[in-house]
């Protein structure tokens, strides 16, 4: 038990040390084997550790939008059910949604926290036993989905409380099967994902898989999200042919709605006995076979083939944007969190282009709109860009790698360019694409087509610049996983919500006062583009100067 | 080639990591760089290749200083680092094709420079695959034929045989010999006295930040074997 709660607490470390990068940042090691406090030289700003902050914020975050989904997708359908006598149904579809939640997010922690984990070397050198090693692994996970389940859970239960008033027997077997729920979509989950791992070992390339998978579950999740409303209406008549579909396919779901709606006592053990025996039965197979597992999902599928052919010679700051341009498109981490917002929106585009705007803004839950989006779609459209780019973590991303492109008769200038291109292609293709398409779709005047392309690009130029900036003033070096940088750190998080507010809050104000907000708006973007451009290529190019890893 | 001046490095809130630094090496040198962990070998040698800024002191490389003219004396430096993290999202072959494109290699030589190292260093076969797939002596190996393919007046190395294997290392020291009579220099650090005394004309000894000798490999070591010499200095200076 001992061995167990050391291993966990490792594991749980970095997670609940909000301030992790800055612990690290006290106390990097330095070559000489000294404790010092990082990079403070000559008033320069830190160069690691700043960026960092671990995984609270998102915790929060996730709470604050789950519970606002749950809360907003169970009231009206409270309302429906309770009328027709069917308010059961609620149970059972909250703990579908906390079964997917948990298996659509358990299957990408699979590969690098139960299998392929970073120090799984070191851990498995240890002299405890692998049982022991994989039960702390999968608890951790446990957890996880467990504060999961009860930001989904919870809400509903006291929404049907309201609703339903069930008898007191009801709340004790509620909270206790709360922790059994994540059981078998962990399980479940688990084997997907060793299964998905296990395919993406045999390419070289593993991030194709991975961002075509999370594209079309994002997909998924979004028009749900868009249609709640629709789902909702329908509810009370399709509800309980739902239901039954569900029973049919996770019948979990029936017994733990039978037990907590009904006091249900057999339907409530049956529900525990299963989980319980689902996992333990998971848990013995993959101890038996753990090493096995890991060896295959981790081993490099190389071809070691290669001959020596015709090389191409490209010129110095060709090969800094070509080699920018490969991380981005090579980590699926940070090719989905920065460009996401340019692949939906490319993808609405093109839907509009093939099947109408009409449909497409129907189907997407939002009919009759087209007239009013049409005098904000250059703001819109600009939202999709500004919530990410790839500038406020290209910096971080160079990592350990720093000393590379530091020790290289390359300007400071030019690197920080590159970085700038990278983000600012995708921009321009984004424009290119959507704007002209938005442009034939909306059949705007000819200064709305002019807008539909200087604003997305005002505000992409801009966001492109502001991130670059944010980076070096917080740049990270010391991560051990891309994520940390590419989706938790303080640049991205500042570029995220700040990309929202200066979108949103100007769209607002064009639906009130006109397309003159537009207008205002982008030659103010230009204008502070045109500072920041000046501040970065003078004093972010000292800032970078003084970097190091 | 190289003229380190009165170097100086202080990091923040510590004592100093390198303490009035001077050495030179001139063309043609093989110059071993020994002390112990955290004398401050690697701190003198990350400011020689200009990744690292330091408080006091100037370096001047093929009589250009770094402080001035970082990018005319990085165009002329290959730096090979004692843990080398290289672009683990390329192919080994990408990535020595970008390491010629920012030093302007041309075509022809580039090719047949790759080709030479990477069969010396029996890699050829790998330079396909991801550096993500690469062992330690790998990326070494990797990093080695980046840093010759320009053919570098300075080549500085930090623990250079660290994860070579006997056959990698031996090559290493021919081309560092090769390098050395083309009449480029080499600075390099290393723990292994054996191969410092073997390999190097002349070698320095830093303690503390301080250089405590300095000079030809006879003037140093005299009649004694490099390890005691570098034993009585270090416990005694």
């Amino acid at each position: 038990m001992h061995k167990f709660l050391l291993l966990l607490k490792v594991q749980l470390k970095p997670v609940l040390a909000g301030e992790r990068g800055a612990v690290n940042l006290a106390k990097e090691r330095q070559p000489g084997g000294q404790m010092r406090k990082t990079l403070y030289d000559k008033g320069k700003p830190a160069a690691a550790g700043r960026g960092s902050r671990g995984y609270m914020p998102m915790l929060v975050a996730s709470a604050i939008v789950m519970i606002t989904l749950v809360v907003s997708f169970c009231v009206p359908i409270a309302e429906l059910l309770a009328p027709l006598g069917q308010l059961y149904i609620l149970p059972a579809i909250t703990m579908t949604a906390a079964s997917i939640t948990v298996l659509i997010t358990t299957i990408y922690k699979t590969n690098g926290l139960l299998f392929g984990f970073k120090d799984y070397d070191l851990v498995m050198s240890l002299p405890v036993k692998t049982s022991i090693v994989i039960t702390s692994r999968l608890f951790m996970l446990y957890l996880m989905n467990f504060i999961f389940c009860l930001f989904i859970m919870v809400p509903s239960c006291i929404i049907y409380a309201v609703y339903a008033s069930p008898s007191a027997g009801f709340y004790p077997l509620f909270i206790l099967s709360l922790f059994f729920i994540p059981l078998i979509p962990i399980a479940i989950a688990t084997a997907i994902g060793t299964l998905i791992a296990y395919a993406a070992s045999f390419f070289k390339r593993k991030s194709g898989l991975s961002v075509v998978f999370t594209i079309a579950v994002m997909l998924v999740w979004m028009l749900v999200v868009m249609n709640m409303r629709t789902i909702v209406e329908k509810f009370a008549d399709i509800g309980a042919s739902i239901t039954s579909t569900i029973y049919r396919v996770y019948p979990p779901t029936a017994w733990f709605a039978n037990a907590v709606s009904d006091f249900d006592i057999p339907a409530f053990l049956l529900f525990i006995g299963v989980s319980v025996g689902a996992f333990v039965a998971f848990v013995a197979i993959v101890a038996k076979n753990f090493a096995r597992i890991n060896s295959a999902i981790t081993a490099n599928r190389t071809t070691s083939n290669y001959k020596i052919q015709e090389l191409k010679q490209i010129s110095p700051k060709k090969a800094l944007f070509k080699k920018e341009f490969k991380r981005f498109t090579s980590s699926s981490s940070y090719l989905l969190n920065t460009g996401i917002g340019v692949i939906l929106l490319t993808i609405a585009s093109i839907c509009m282009l093939l099947f109408g705007r009409d449909q497409v803004l129907a189907f997407m839950g939002m009919p009759g709109l087209s007239d009013m989006l049409a005098n904000v779609l250059p703001i819109a459209m600009a939202f999709f860009l500004v919530i990410a780019c790839t500038t406020s973590s290209s910096i971080s991303l160079e990592g350990k790698s720093l000393w590379i492109i530091k020790s290289m008769p390359v300007s400071s200038r030019d690197i920080l360019l590159s970085k700038l291109w990278v983000n600012l292609a995708i921009i321009i293709f984004a424009v290119a694409v959507n704007s002209t398409i938005f442009s034939i779709v909306f059949a705007t005047t000819p200064l709305q087509v002019l807008m539909m392309y200087l604003t997305p690009l005002a505000y992409g130029v801009y966001v492109a610049l502001f991130g670059l900036k944010l980076n070096l003033a917080y740049p990270d070096f010391s991560w051990d996983s891309e994520v940390k940088v590419v989706k938790q750190s303080m640049p991205t998080m500042v570029i995220t919500f700040s990309g929202m507010a200066i979108t949103i809050v100007p769209a607002l104000l064009a639906f009130a006062f006109g397309e003159v907000i537009i207008y205002i708006v982008t030659a103010a973007l230009v204008i502070i583009s045109i500072f920041l451009y000046r501040n970065i290529m003078t004093k972010g190019v000292r800032i970078f100067d003084h970097l190091s890893a | 080639m190289l003229i380190i001046k009165n170097l100086t490095k202080i990091y923040k809130g510590s004592k100093k990591a390198v303490d009035n630094l001077s050495l030179t090496v001139e063309n043609g040198d093989i110059f071993g760089f020994i002390g112990h962990n955290g004398a401050g070998k690697t701190t003198t040698i990350k400011a020689v290749v200009g990744i690292l800024d330091f408080d006091e002191g100037d370096i001047e490389i093929d009589s250009m200083s770094i402080l001035q003219n970082p990018v005319g004396c990085k165009q002329v430096i290959a730096y090979i680092p004692d843990n080398p993290d290289l672009y683990e999202h390329l192919t080994g072959i990408q990535y020595l094709n970008f390491v010629g494109d920012i030093f302007a290699v041309e075509k022809a030589e580039r090719e047949a420079l790759i080709s030479k190292y990477a069969d010396a260093f029996e890699i050829t076969r790998n330079l396909g695959d991801m550096i993500s797939s690469y062992s330690h002596g790998m990326k070494q190996k990797l990093a080695v034929i980046s840093a010759l393919i320009h053919k570098p007046r300075l080549l500085v190395l930090d623990e250079p045989f660290v994860g070579l294997d006997p056959k990698a290392a031996h090559t290493l020291k021919t081309y560092m010999r090769e390098l050395c009579d083309s009449g480029s220099a080499i600075f390099f650090s290393t723990h292994v006295l054996e191969v410092a005394e073997k390999l190097c004309d002349k070698v320095a000894i830093i303690k503390q930040g301080r250089l405590i000798a300095s000079g030809t490999m006879e003037d140093v070591k005299g009649n004694s074997s490099l390890e005691d010499v570098f034993l009585e200095l270090t416990d005694h200076a």
